[in-house]
């Protein structure tokens, strides 16, 4: 995308702000239709659950339309928005925990790590780097499913959003150290799930030092 | 595995799980519009599914599973419960597998306000276990290859470890008219692929649709533009020319049978909407209601038309204090993004939509300007005589 491009989406983005700001519901029409897709992946990444997903990002949107007033309309709309999903994500998935009985596989060794057969649902051969490239997803899916909701929340905020870890700890409203302790947990138990299959020594360092 | 190689593999597998996601902006703007004149009601997260889950685990703690075809429609809203539903709905029992997954088709049933399908997920690599993900609910087309909507209600029921039943609704409004039998076909998304049905299920033709009609009240007219009657629900359409002032005015709805008010179940309302067509306001609703008969009178009346309350903490404690009158306790709670009314012990289901009226007009009432929410007095009354 091109800086011309960023600046007319930013442009639009203001104007359905202001617009919003006015008490103009169609005005979140393309919001919705900016951020709907990412923020449906990052909400099924924490609720594993895609009903729940929807449900949580449609909440959202309603919840960002009610509360536009609070907004600062000089600051992007979108991290503003998406932190909101991925707290309500958080609150949903542990409410509806009972349901889905979500922390469920948690019943397991918490660094058990998974056999290949477990990782790769389905072993088709093919080239070498589609299978790894499957393998590889399988095997995040499977490790991820088995990470409780907060720490998929911070694996999502961190890697899959792209918040600082200063970013993450200003937006939800916890101390640096917190945040940098959860996200140093969930990076190890993620680690010890996708047992030693695919190492994530380099990615850890690079973050440890960081 | 690095950072970077992280972040496209979520993006994946959130890809993956969300094939053919809808665009969220009708179901949002709905939201909204329920939010916005009925905040307590709109912000229950999941109240259908969480509610009829723990009534179907309820029922199957008491042994009270008769036959196969009862699951899943033990318990659903009062158009489609208990032995009424099974003489209503069709068995399918189809049954198809993709890997270690199987869906069986269990019933259907159609009317001209509705679909409903009921379906078992079962993964045969966790034959004892929950299942960990919930699947998208299944695409629906009809012989022309016309999609249905889903409804923004499921019932799901995860008591038989290993399986996940679901029923899922389908707005069918536009087929007026549609033959004796419905020809559809079911597409399921599931991960690297799909499983596709083709059913027919015997279409129940509308008990009643009126004609437009149109009543005026003041010097604000309103029309009755769609109101369809069939066995399992209601729905209606007013529109009318609300005053052009920037707000959503919304109509209050009384519905009554031979006098008797028939919305008076919690989970008999069907989220309504509210849009914007020109100068007209249009209010798009219904209820989940059993019709065996028409009775002689039908009347449908909108007692006000009213701007929603401004959601502060100040306003939220009148709601707070109506509702403790009720003996429902509800809190005040900061969220993400301000405050929000949260129900510790749930909503009880036995609150009727009068009690709950009156409770919720009377506490705006109360608020200083009535929390900023305006009011036209009406009523408009539309009165149908089958």
């Amino acid at each position: 995308m091109t800086l011309d491009n960023q600046e007319e989406m930013r442009l639009d983005e203001r104007e359905a702000i202001d617009r919003l700001r006015r008490g103009q519901i169609d005005a979140l029409a393309p919001l919705v239709r900016r951020y709907q897709t990412r923020a449906l992946r990052a909400a099924y990444l924490i609720t594993w659950d895609a009903m729940l997903a929807q449900d949580v990002v449609q909440a959202a949107f309603v919840r960002a339309y009610e509360r536009i007033g609070q907004f600062d309309p000089a600051r992007p709309f979108g991290p503003w928005f998406l932190r909101m999903v991925a707290n309500a994500a958080v609150k949903a998935a542990r409410r509806e925990s009972g349901l889905a009985s979500l922390d469920a596989p948690l019943d397991r060794s918490p660094d058990e790590g998974l056999s290949l057969a477990e990782l790769v649902a389905d072993p088709a051969p093919g080239p070498g780097e589609q299978v790894e490239q499957r393998e590889r997803v399988a095997a995040v899916r499977a490790a991820l499913a088995r990470l409780s909701p907060e720490q998929r929340a911070v694996i999502v905020l961190r890697y899959y959003l792209d918040f600082s870890e200063d970013e993450m700890a200003r937006r939800l409203e916890t101390a640096p150290g917190t945040i940098k302790s959860r996200l140093h947990a969930a990076r190890r138990r993620l680690a010890g799930l996708l047992g030693g299959r695919f190492s994530l020594d380099d990615w850890e360092e690079t973050h440890e030092r960081a | 595995m690095n950072e970077r190689e992280l972040s496209p593999i979520l993006d994946e597998i959130g890809a993956e799980a969300l094939t053919g996601a809808p665009d969220l902006w009708p179901a949002v703007r709905a939201r909204l519009e329920a939010a916005r004149r009925n905040p307590a009601r709109a912000r229950r997260p999941l109240g259908w599914v969480r509610r009829w889950a723990g009534a179907a685990a309820i029922v199957l703690l008491l042994g009270v599973v008769t036959t196969a075809l009862m699951q899943g429609i033990i318990d659903l809203d009062p158009g489609l419960r208990g032995e009424r539903a099974v003489d209503l709905v069709t068995p399918l029992d189809a049954s198809q597998t993709r890997g270690e997954r199987t869906i069986t088709l269990n019933w259907g049933y159609a009317d001209a306000n509705r679909l409903a399908l009921n379906y078992t997920l079962r993964d045969a690599a966790h034959p004892d276990e929950p299942l960990a993900e919930r699947p998208q609910p299944p695409s629906v087309r009809d012989s022309a290859r016309q999609p249905f909507q889903a409804m923004s209600l499921i019932h799901v029921d995860e008591s038989v470890p290993g399986a996940l039943t679901m029923t899922v609704f389908y707005d069918a409004r536009g087929l007026v008219g549609a033959a004796e039998t419905l020809d559809l076909e079911v597409w399921f998304p599931l991960e690297g692929g799909g499983l596709s049905f083709e059913v027919s299920l015997p279409f129940r033709p509308a008990r009643l649709v009126a004609e437009p009609l149109t009543v005026t009240a003041g010097d604000i007219g309103m029309t009755l533009e769609d109101f369809r009657v069939t066995d399992t629900m209601i729905t209606f359409e007013v529109c009318y020319a609300a005053p052009q002032d920037g707000q959503d005015w919304w109509p209050a709805l009384r519905l009554s049978f031979d006098g008797v008010r028939m919305d008076g179940a919690p989970d008999s309302r069907y989220a309504s909407f509210l849009q914007h067509e020109g100068a007209r306001t249009c209010y798009t609703g219904g209820w989940f209601l059993a019709v065996d008969a028409l009775p002689d009178e039908i009347r449908l009346e909108a007692a006000y038309l009213s701007t929603p309350f401004h959601w502060t903490r100040e306003n939220l404690a009148y709601i707070v204090e109506a509702w403790a009158a009720l003996g429902v306790r509800a809190e005040i709670v900061p969220d993400a993004s301000g405050v929000t009314l949260s129900y510790p012990d749930g909503l009880p289901g036995n609150l009727d939509a009068e009690t709950y009226d009156a409770a919720f007009d009377a506490a705006v009432a109360r608020m200083p300007d009535h929390g900023g929410s305006q009011r036209i007095d009406g009523p408009w009354v539309f009165t149908l005589r089958p």
